[in-house]
């Protein structure tokens, strides 16, 4: 590994208290939701032995720190735990959830971007002209929507009247799977696009008053082939920031839209768990959660070091 | 100087380019396939089924395989129709009707029960179904801290050959053909076909209509044919999709787009958003009720309780059903066998005299009134018993309490009125007895010394008549000491295309998939 790459290590490192305290305190924060878990799996006609015989076979009778410890001890072996209302392994349930989300993501990434960087770069080539300020007006505009809003409006608006969109579910094959994305993801390419169309903007303007933009004008670039040739790489930069610090964002998008769609992804499970007051479910998807922030945020400094040599992260 | 971007060959860019967009495709479908991706399924099953697959939306999530744990009615729906019972329960609500037992025989003197297993009942792997297997699932049912007391009058099970089975009872029971409806009592494999309870209960099979293909806890459940079933030519259905939403709009417009051919208990708050002659509503049964905490102020004195009964505007309450319910006759669900109503109708909306009660007792204030908030409908009817009870001058403060709180206040005993529902699940009225029993009178703190007597009178006797006297003992005692409101009865209403036949829903919302058929 390059000398400049050595945060990824380090940073990794930091990674692991980091998410050690996000885990710590949503299991300390379920320890004070009211509820008996116990009683939940046993169920209403069974007697109170029962569920303390529950209790005490799920260690739920255990200090917080001994459950707090143990949980941790199989979280490093791979083991999430039993969900409390399944009984299925959560990480086989995570497992079943996350390529729904991460299509939804990917997708929907997809569409932000098909979005951002024809507006971002046709506002800023107009800067201060009409294209910008309609540019700039409907950023607002869409930064001012709610993203279940905007999904139900192309449900009614869309889907219903064309019928060529399923209103929920994922489907079974690739085809209707590939349907079924389309208007979730770009919900969420409209969620997203606002704020990376005025980033890309200013990033562009600032670059385009570069010395090396001026160099490439002197070559007689001009317009959209100035800004591919000599803005665009150096401005990408502040959009993978920027992308980054919009992964909460992203994340908590995603779970309103897998409910408004009804897509069997992370988010509709963990809000599934958070109602059923699953624990172990619910601590499940949390640390995932909490993973692909870290994780995001440690490949945004990657790529923003591959994409500018100059970029020297410490640790 | 800034560094500049280097300007490469328009060739290499495009290659580029067309490489990123060729990596996006291909995570893309890497990650559609991931997804439980499958190739077998008819084309279009994320609309409203292919040819001969059913799509049926739903709010409640299934909760597991395990018989015992199941609370829900989807739960014991699905149960029903992966691992079925040994009898069956009619939709009409008052009949058991023969299943994988094919007959059964009560020998009161025995007292036993004989079961001759259907000749062609066989596991969804092809297993024959035998009597080694029924043993073996009683012992599982026994074993239940859930559900096991109901089979306690099984005292033995004899083996009497590959087909036939006798339960040797300890003590009459007239009743256990009804409690064989239940999901609890789910035909498994002996030794669960060789794996653990954990493994079985993951990956289940059973004889009933159709296999488990996959499920999605709190997503989906995909339902395929049982090609071993025992009834001739059923099911008739390929496969069946079960999606699970809590949304109620995104049922009704998952409907009205025709994703959806089947909508289940629709809630009340969105029936107008369905065609009206494609609602399909149960005869009147489930029970809207608030139960009094008797154990302490104000309701151990029932004089107060006798008010809050007079005090409530059961008109208002109804009017909330928009036509698909009633006025309670009585504490019992109706429409199940053996339902009669007490001697004196129910208690009268008449403030008046809920006022002169009241003004004979402790002042009755700052009561706390708890519902299940996730059940969007009972917002609505704490509301209105708010109301009645405010114009007699109790207040009470309304707490809408996340399902396991509300459950464990109920448990605790921590709250003074509680808002709630409850069914059947089979057809006699000795069902909800049982569910009385074991819940101190919906869990109120009532003593349940008498109801105790009543329920062993009942399943010691095959006299209807007998029974349907001690049930309305029972709807007295509800009626004059008041443990619970009973505020209104309601039909629960499934959502059906026309294109779909064989829809029958029991009173308590249950129906059998392997009655259902398409014709698009």
């Amino acid at each position: 590994m390059s000398g400049r790459f050595l945060f990824v290590g380090k940073r990794l490192i930091l990674a692991v208290p980091l998410l050690l305290g996000v885990v710590l305190l949503v299991f300390l924060l379920l320890q004070i939701t009211p509820g008996d878990p116990a009683r939940q799996i046993v169920g209403l006609r069974a007697s109170e032995a029962d569920v303390a015989q529950v209790r005490d076979q799920l260690g739920l009778d255990d200090s917080v720190f001994s459950q707090y410890a143990r949980y941790l001890g199989g979280v490093v072996q791979g083991d999430l735990g039993f969900s409390y209302k399944s009984r299925q392994p959560v990480a086989d349930m995570v497992a079943a959830r996350l390529p729904v989300s991460g299509w939804l993501v990917i997708s929907g990434l997809v569409v932000s971007l098909m979005i951002t960087i024809p507006l971002g770069v046709w506002a800023a080539i107009q800067r201060d002209r009409a294209g910008d300020h309609i540019t700039r007006g409907v950023s607002l505009l869409g930064i001012a929507m709610p993203s279940f809003w905007v999904g139900l409006m192309l449900i009614l608006l869309v889907a219903l009247p064309t019928g060529w969109f399923p209103v929920g579910g994922f489907g079974d094959t690739f085809g209707q799977r590939l349907n079924a994305i389309v208007l979730p993801a770009v919900t969420l390419g409209i969620a997203m696009a606002p704020i990376q169309i005025r980033s890309l903007r200013a990033s562009i303007i600032r670059c385009l008053g570069s010395d090396y933009v001026a160099a490439g004008r002197a070559l007689g670039a001009s317009g959209f082939l100035l800004v591919r040739r000599f803005v665009l790489r150096n401005a990408a930069s502040s959009m993978v920031t920027l992308a980054a610090v919009q992964t909460s964002f992203l994340l908590f998008t995603m779970v309103v839209l897998e409910t408004t769609f009804g897509l069997p992804g992370l988010g509709q499970g963990m809000v599934m768990a958070a109602v059923q007051r699953d624990l172990p479910a619910v601590q499940g998807y949390t640390l995932v959660f909490a993973l692909t922030v870290v994780l995001v945020y440690l490949l945004a400094d990657v790529v923003n070091a591959v994409l500018d040599p100059r970029v020297e992260i410490r640790g | 100087m800034d560094s500049c971007v280097p300007v490469r060959s328009r060739s290499a860019q495009i290659c580029r380019h067309t490489r990123h967009a060729a990596g996006v495709i291909v995570i893309g479908a890497i990650m559609a396939g991931c997804a439980g991706s499958n190739t077998d399924a008819p084309d279009g099953a994320t609309g409203g089924g292919s040819a001969n697959e059913l799509v049926i939306y739903r709010g409640e999530k299934h909760e597991g395989w395990h018989p015992d744990a199941a609370t829900g009615i989807a739960t014991s729906h699905n149960i029903n129709s992966v691992m079925e019972p040994l009898l069956r329960a009619h939709p009409d609500g008052q009949q058991v009707e023969p299943g994988i037992a094919a007959s059964w025989d009560y020998d009161p003197e025995g007292p036993s029960y004989t079961f001759v297993i259907d000749d062609d009942a066989a596991f969804s792997d092809g297993t024959p179904v035998t009597a080694a297997d029924v043993a073996f699932s009683v012992e599982q049912w026994l074993d239940g801290p859930n559900y096991g007391e109901i089979y306690g009058s099984i005292a033995n099970v004899v083996e009497v050959d590959e087909r036939t089975v006798t339960f040797e009872l300890g003590a009459p029971d007239s009743t256990l053909p009804v409690m064989l409806t239940w999901m609890s009592a789910a035909i498994i494999p002996d030794d669960f076909g060789g794996r653990s309870a954990a493994e079985f209960y993951a990956d289940p099979i059973g004889a009933g209509a159709f296999a488990v293909e996959s499920w999605t806890p709190g997503s989906e459940i995909v339902l395929t044919r049982n090609e071993h079933y025992y009834q001739p030519e059923r099911p008739y259905l390929d496969r069946i999709r079960i999606v699970e939403t809590d949304d109620v709009s995104q049922r009704a417009v998952s409907y009205e787009a025709g994703d959806a051919d089947i909508v289940d208990a629709v809630s009340i708050d969105t029936l107008q958003q369905f065609p009206e002659d494609e609602l399909i509503p149960a005869p009147e049964h489930f029970l809207t009720y608030a139960g009094l905490n008797v154990t302490r102020e104000p309701f151990d004195d029932v004089q107060v309780r006798r008010a809050v009964a007079a005090a409530v505007d059961y008109g208002a309450v109804t009017e909330l059903l928009q036509g698909y319910g009633s006025a309670p006759q009585g504490g019992l669900p109706e429409n199940v066998r053996n339902w009669v109503p007490s001697s004196h109708p129910w208690h009268e909306h008449d403030p008046d005299l809920a006022a002169d009660l009241l003004a004979e007792t402790a002042a009755a204030t700052d009561l706390v009134l708890i519902y299940d908030s996730s059940l969007g409908s009972e917002r609505l009817v704490a509301t209105v018993l708010q109301d009645s009870l405010a114009a007699v001058g109790i207040g009470a403060e309304l707490r809408g309490l996340e399902t396991a709180a509300f459950i464990e206040a109920l448990h605790g005993l921590d709250y003074d009125i509680a808002v709630w529902q409850m069914s059947a699940i089979s057809p006699d009225v000795i069902d909800p007895i049982g569910f009385y029993l074991v819940t101190d009178y919906l869990f109120t703190g009532y003593d349940t010394t008498t109801l105790g007597e009543v329920y062993q009178q009942y399943t010691q006797t095959t006299d209807e008549a007998t029974q349907q006297t001690l049930i309305r003992s029972v709807q007295d005692e509800i009626h004059d000491q008041v443990p619970f409101l009973p505020l209104a009865n309601y039909q629960i209403t499934g959502a059906v295309k026309p294109h779909v036949d064989g829809f029958e829903m029991a009173p308590w919302g249950m129906y059998w998939l392997d009655e259902l058929r398409v014709a698009r």
